[in-house]
């Protein structure tokens, strides 16, 4: 692209012309004129009725009519004929082209300016090529816009600018080259022409420049690492500005059909009926909508669209509207109240009065069911008058299929079906997965008469522009400023910490939430740190730092654990690189955080190791939902496992707790004693990472650590041991294959399968010195010193030491023999406060005091 | 290198922005406008509706025969409808009356719109009188 050539444009001349400061001042002086005119119109009639010399007073007021109406023409015909230029050929073509056209022509005046303004920065500071970096310096510097999304976008302008003017100075001056732009300027130029392109514009805007600059310019993109934003960033904000000044525009022009239609309809509205009951228990959203000048409905279109369709039909125009809480169900109702009352839906709901009937309200007002009967009925016969009137109910599963008669639960079925069939008669019911299964299929005659529609959860970047726009309501309403990088960082924490909760609505609750905790602190703007900490509050678990402190743990996750687990070097090492490989961010985000299945003899560390690593990665051992697998041995325990509603509702022992902390470690212990059929259950938890619970709802494993121990192949381990032989994991799993114990499909799909080995006597005696330190500590509190010595030690491993039962055994020496004289010579007072005492290895006595 | 920038004359360009670009665009205002003046007062729905009853209220007559009743619910709907036409007629004259107004208004615009050149220039020679 060697013809980019700003001077020869004639862009470049209306910005030298300065046509943007000659517009103003004719602006001004026209309105000015506009004024004169008005006043000495006034003075002339005042002097006619006076009497004075006529003729020459009238001179006046035509002389500022015609200084009025020249400036006023000027400036409308400057705004729309000469700062757009009119362009023969298309964006796209001349990108097509690059060589025949100078694509200096398809700058706006502003980014023309900005252009204009480096090539003089560059001349200044005696650069040869206008470069890239130089733009982005005058970009900052000059342009309003371009501010305002660096101040969104948390960058300090000031700072910024100081840095790339210190990069300039620093950066090596070329020499003198052909070209009086360099390659890098020219990429900038020809990426913000395709992205307008992309973007539907016919001329490069300032915005265009600016991503264009993030993707091409190798200083801003180490900037905007240090900042921490990514490119996808500033083209999200972008847009978003680009819809808003539409947005802005179109309310501007009051003469369009779209604005004219926010004053209403008298017309219709006479022709219809009167709703006296309906309006006392009710809300109209027609109301609602007409004050909203800047909202927007976003996502959910194919939705709104089916509605509209469903309420247009001749007959049975009853819509259904299904799904989780959260996902926008309402926002569909709002976006089809707004388009009738602005006329842009179908010709047969335009105007329509979209009412949501306030049940709550309703059933605490009458209680007498009798009397509620009535009311409901004149409401609905109101609402088959009226003609213009589209009824809503939110959650109508707490209204239909109601078994038992309570307080604040009333059946309106029966009521409702009646009206259901009327043709003019038109109903949106809005209800959930779990409401629908379990309330309104139970009657299927009354289901019937609906058309359900079923609403997705909006996607992240969706959320991203719903909680921009909300941001900008919150910002006016708090007086604070929500930066872009705490949207994004609010969507990306939400959509992983809290996986079972559907989008828009958990991201809106934390946006909701982090604005007034920093108005509790005082502080002015919403920073990504604030979210982490509302994150952490509710989740327990360390955001913001969490992926710096997961790098640590990851890095010494050996050592941590040997914390713990004595001996078994190998097996730790294997969980080590499994989980280093698992999380190192090459592995799908969709599986669990690491898989393994733990092989080996009771008392081991299996367990032990489960709950180290549930302390080390969740903070503590709580954290483990531990599951004894040999409770699964049919194939009617899978209810009990994952939850049902019938015959009788549960929830699962695995699921629930899995919904309810979706960080934490999963312990399946035992599993080779679960049912096959139960084991193919957790194929697909391996594997994708979720799994529909009982009452239908996707539970995530994605956030877990699973981990299945089993005892299976212990023997041939032993008989390995006995023998002499190297213990070999393939051997070993060959043998359970064989047996049909586990089949391959099962095994595979763990990140890891570790051997644990039986404990050596010297394993033994570390753990005999680790449980006997913890005795130790709990008799420190009291004040009390125990002193450990190594013929205890010896004689606790001799006494314990039976491989088939590996550490258990110990643990039950320790407490029959230690712990038990310990307990009785506190008891009797033999063993007081300040006292120092041994335990002695032959007959297990307390000696107090004793002789070193 | 290709031209790119439409290269007109600046006054043939105002004179096709004033004579026929602005007119047009004033036309599509003036049309907005009427439509929505038929919207908000929604003249063909009133006089369909021309004699309904007033915002739909119509008593049912009654099952078994009963004069007194029969005449009473008669005499209701009657009124309903006397009502309804009154209410009605009076939306269709305030209707009508802002119809005109606004085509009237409209054509007054775009002559003047169209006329201003020719006011500087009588403007220009009477001040030069």
């Amino acid at each position: 692209m060697n013809n980019f050539d700003i001077k020869k444009s004639k862009v470049a001349r209306l910005v030298k012309f300065d046509i943007l400061r000659i517009i103003n001042i004719l602006n001004f002086l026209s309105k000015l004129f506009l004024f004169l005119f008005i006043i000495s119109i006034l003075f002339f009639i005042v002097s006619y009725i006076e009497d004075f010399p006529v003729l020459l007073n009238l001179k006046v007021p035509i002389l500022f009519l015609i200084l009025f109406l020249t400036s006023f023409e000027a400036v409308i015909f400057l705004k729309s004929k000469k700062i757009k230029l009119q362009l023969n050929i298309g964006l796209s073509d001349a990108i097509a082209n690059q060589d025949k056209y100078n694509l200096a022509e398809f700058l706006d005046i502003m980014s023309a300016k900005l252009v204009l303004n480096t090539v003089k920065f560059c001349n200044s500071r005696k650069l040869f090529q206008v470069n890239s970096t130089a733009l982005l310096y005058v970009s900052v510097r000059d342009s309003k816009e371009i501010n305002l999304l660096c101040f969104r976008l948390g960058i300090d302008s000031k700072k910024f600018l100081l840095d790339i003017k210190n990069f300039i100075e620093k950066s090596i001056k070329s020499d003198n080259a052909l070209n009086p732009f360099s390659e890098d300027f020219l990429k900038v130029i020809l990426d913000a022409g395709k992205l307008s392109v992309q973007r539907n514009h016919n001329v490069i805007g300032e915005k265009e420049i600016l991503v264009a600059l993030a993707r091409n310019n190798d200083f801003f993109k180490k900037a905007l690492i240090e900042y921490d934003i990514k490119i996808s960033d500033i083209e999200n904000l972008t847009l978003w500005l680009d819809s808003i000044e539409e947005r802005l525009a179109k309310n501007k022009r009051f003469w369009s059909y779209e604005n004219l239609s926010r004053i209403g309809t008298t017309g219709k509205d006479w022709s219809s009926g009167y709703t006296i009951n309906l309006d006392q228990y009710s809300i109209d959203w027609r109301n609602v909508v007409s004050k909203w000048l800047l909202r927007e409905v976003i996502g959910h279109q194919k939705e709104i669209e089916e509605v509209q369709m469903v309420l247009a039909r001749s007959s049975l125009s009853n819509a259904l509207i299904v799904g989780d809480p959260g996902t926008g169900r309402k926002s569909i109702v709002e976006s089809v109240a707004q388009k009738c009352y602005l006329g842009q839906s179908l010709p047969e709901l335009n105007s329509r009065r979209v009412v949501e009937l306030d049940m709550t309200a309703l059933l605490s007002q009458i209680q007498d069911p009798e009397k509620l009967e009535t009311i409901l009925d004149k409401i609905f016969e109101e609402v088959a008058l009226s003609g213009n009137v589209i009824l809503v109910i939110d959650e109508l599963q707490n209204y239909v299929g109601q078994k038992i008669a309570k307080a604040g639960a009333f059946d309106i079925s029966g009521i409702l079906a009646k009206y259901l069939a009327i043709p003019s008669f038109q109903f949106i019911g809005i209800t959930s997965y779990a409401g629908l299964h379990n309330n309104i299929e139970t009657n299927p005659s009354f289901l019937e008469y609906f058309r359900k529609i079923e609403v997705s959860e909006v996607t992240e970047i969706e959320t991203i522009k719903i909680l921009q726009n909300m941001a900008l309501e919150l910002e006016a309403k708090y007086k604070i400023l929500i930066i872009y990088p705490t949207i994004r960082e609010i969507v990306n924490l939400t959509g992983r910490y809290f996986p079972s909760t559907p989008f828009p609505k958990k991201a809106i609750d934390v946006l909701d939430e982090a604005v007034v905790y920093v108005g509790t602190l005082r502080e002015k703007i919403v920073m990504p740190h604030h979210v982490a900490k509302i994150i952490s509050d509710k989740t327990q678990i360390p955001v913001g730092k969490m992926e710096f402190k997961e790098k640590e743990v990851l890095l010494n996750l050996e050592k941590l654990i040997h914390e713990r687990i004595v001996n078994q070097s190998e097996a730790v090492e294997e969980i080590s690189i499994a989980m280093r490989r698992a999380r190192a961010g090459i592995a799908s985000k969709k599986r669990p955080m690491g898989t393994f299945l733990f092989l080996g003899p009771t008392g081991v560390g299996k367990t032990e190791t489960s709950k180290a690593l549930a302390q080390i990665y969740f903070g503590s051992e709580d954290k483990m939902i531990r599951i004894d697998m040999s409770e699964f041995q049919s194939i009617a325990d899978i209810p009990r496992l994952i939850g049902a509603i019938s015959p009788v509702e549960m929830q699962g022992l695995l699921t629930t707790p899995v919904r309810e902390t979706p960080f934490s470690l999963v312990l399946l212990d035992e599993i080779e004693k679960a049912h096959q059929n139960i084991l193919n259950l957790f194929l697909q938890v391996l594997d994708e990472g979720h799994i529909t619970d009982g009452q239908g709802r996707k539970v995530m494993f994605t956030n877990t650590i699973i981990i299945c121990t089993s005892n299976a192949g212990a023997n041939d381990i032993f008989k390995a041991l006995e023998s002499g032989e190297k213990i070999n994991k393939e051997n070993i799993l060959k043998t359970l294959f064989e047996k049909n114990i586990f089949r391959p499909e099962f095994v595979n799909r763990f990140d890891a399968t570790i051997l644990f080995h039986p404990l050596t006597k010297d394993n033994l005696l570390q753990i005999a010195q680790l449980s006997l330190l913890s005795l130790q500590k709990n008799l420190k509190e009291k004040e009390i010193d125990f002193i450990i010595t190594d013929k205890l030690k010896d004689k606790i491993v001799e006494l314990s030491y039976k491989p088939e039962f590996g550490a258990r055994e110990m643990r039950r020496v320790v407490q029959d023999k230690v712990e038990n004289s310990i307990a009785s010579a506190l008891l009797s007072d033999k063993l007081a406060k300040g006292q120092k005492f041994e335990v002695d290895p032959e007959t297990f006595q307390i000696i107090i005091n004793p002789v070193e | 290198m290709k031209e790119i920038v439409k290269n007109e004359n600046i006054i043939v360009d105002w004179i096709m922005w004033h004579f026929w670009e602005m007119p047009k665009f004033l036309v599509a205002i003036w049309n907005n406008y009427i439509m929505f003046a038929v919207n908000f007062f929604s003249l063909p729905q009133l006089l369909k509706t021309l004699f309904s009853p007033w915002r739909r209220n119509a008593w049912v007559f009654p099952k078994i025969f009963d004069i007194q009743e029969y005449a009473n619910v008669f005499i209701s709907n009657i009124f309903s409808r006397l009502i309804g036409f009154g209410m009605r007629i009076i939306l269709i004259i305030a209707g009508a009356v802002f119809q005109i107004f606004i085509l009237l208004a409209g054509i007054i615009i775009i002559l003047l719109w169209i006329l201003i050149p020719f006011i500087i220039i009588l403007g220009i020679l009477l001040i030069s009188i």
